[in-house]
């Protein structure tokens, strides 16, 4: 780029110009949202077929989703150190990310003690749960649980992705959350067996469909 | 000519480099040298006046041990960004 007077066309041209590239130079990978569909997905279906043809899991196979952190982690390191240019929206998405996934945690640990605390405050009152069999008439204590909490997981899975589809203006992550806030519907009027299919479904709509879409553009762009 | 204009803006490649600064929140310098197709030395020149302005940050530091310059425009850049389009805005709406 040489020096010389500019004209008040050249000017707008070069503001224009230079916002554009800086615009189209974000490059998402996509290897974060592939990593989290496939396991979404994979945990979903395992879960969907043991239900269906009544499999005895020796695990919990959700538990792979902690252990995918450890990858996240480092997938997260690796792309901001060779981040060249920081978005100014950059910062505020991840911070959408990381609350989702504290509302997540909070969510399955909700899950898991909130039936223990009312069968706790209920002892402590002098009652009890109890369910009627309407045939048999058989009556025997129901410990407290909380009904259908795999739509929530369905519901919290399309917010950060909406956002995101917004923000960027990325039609896949939007199609995707739509897509999931169907699911977390339809999971309102099915068994959590059925859930779980619903849960690969969102799983491959928020994330894996739009992770392989960001990894084949990442793929090209950086081809060139 | 623009006789108002902010001259450390009214610049090709000042003016590049700050159009390119004003839309995110910090780039590398070899990202700024290949957005603006200058040669290191010229930019380096550029940055510094602008640096020395107060429109922009420049931090120096190592990364696996090979030094990185980062740019980030200032609070001062970005009101004499703004300024400047629009001045640019004005002078247009007289010249139609």
């Amino acid at each position: 780029m040489e020096e010389k007077n500019l004209t008040e066309q050249e000017s707008l041209q070069i503001i224009t110009d230079m916002i554009n590239k800086a615009k189209n130079d974000y490059r998402e990978t996509g290897v974060s949202a592939l990593l989290w569909g496939i396991v979404i997905t994979f945990c979903g279906l395992v879960s969907f077929l043991a239900y269906l043809f009544k499999w005895e899991l020796s695990f919990d196979i959700w538990i792979l989703t902690l252990l995918a952190i450890i990858p996240q982690i480092w997938i997260f390191i690796k792309e901001d150190k060779k981040r060249k240019i920081k978005h100014l929206d950059s910062d505020a998405l991840g911070a959408v990310w990381i609350v989702f996934a504290v509302n997540m945690f909070a969510l399955t640990f909700y899950q898991n003690i909130i039936g223990y605390t009312t069968e706790h405050i209920l002892k402590n009152n002098g009652l009890e749960w109890l369910e009627k069999n309407i045939a048999t008439g058989a009556v025997s204590t129901l410990h407290p649980f909380v009904v259908s909490v795999s739509s929530l997981y369905i519901m919290l899975y399309a917010m950060p992705t909406l956002i995101t589809g917004l923000v960027k203006k990325f039609k896949p992550m939007i199609i995707g959350a739509m897509i999931t806030y169907v699911c977390f519907v339809i999971s309102c009027f099915t068994d959590s067996g059925y859930d779980m299919l619903l849960h690969a479904i969102a799983g491959t709509a928020c994330w894996l469909i739009p992770g392989i879409i960001l990894y084949k553009k990442y793929k090209n762009a950086t081809a060139c | 000519m623009f006789k108002d204009l902010d001259p450390i803006l009214h610049s090709q490649l000042r003016l590049a480099v700050m159009s390119l600064l004003i839309g995110v929140k910090e780039a590398e310098f070899t990202v700024i040298r290949e957005k603006t197709n200058a040669t290191a030395g010229n930019l380096s020149v550029q940055v510094q006046k602008l640096k020395d302005a107060g429109y922009i940050d420049v931090t120096k530091q190592f990364k696996d041990n090979y030094p990185l310059t980062t740019c980030k425009i200032t609070k001062k850049g970005i009101e004499a960004f703004e300024d400047y389009v629009k001045s640019l805005q004005q002078y247009l709406q007289v010249k139609k």
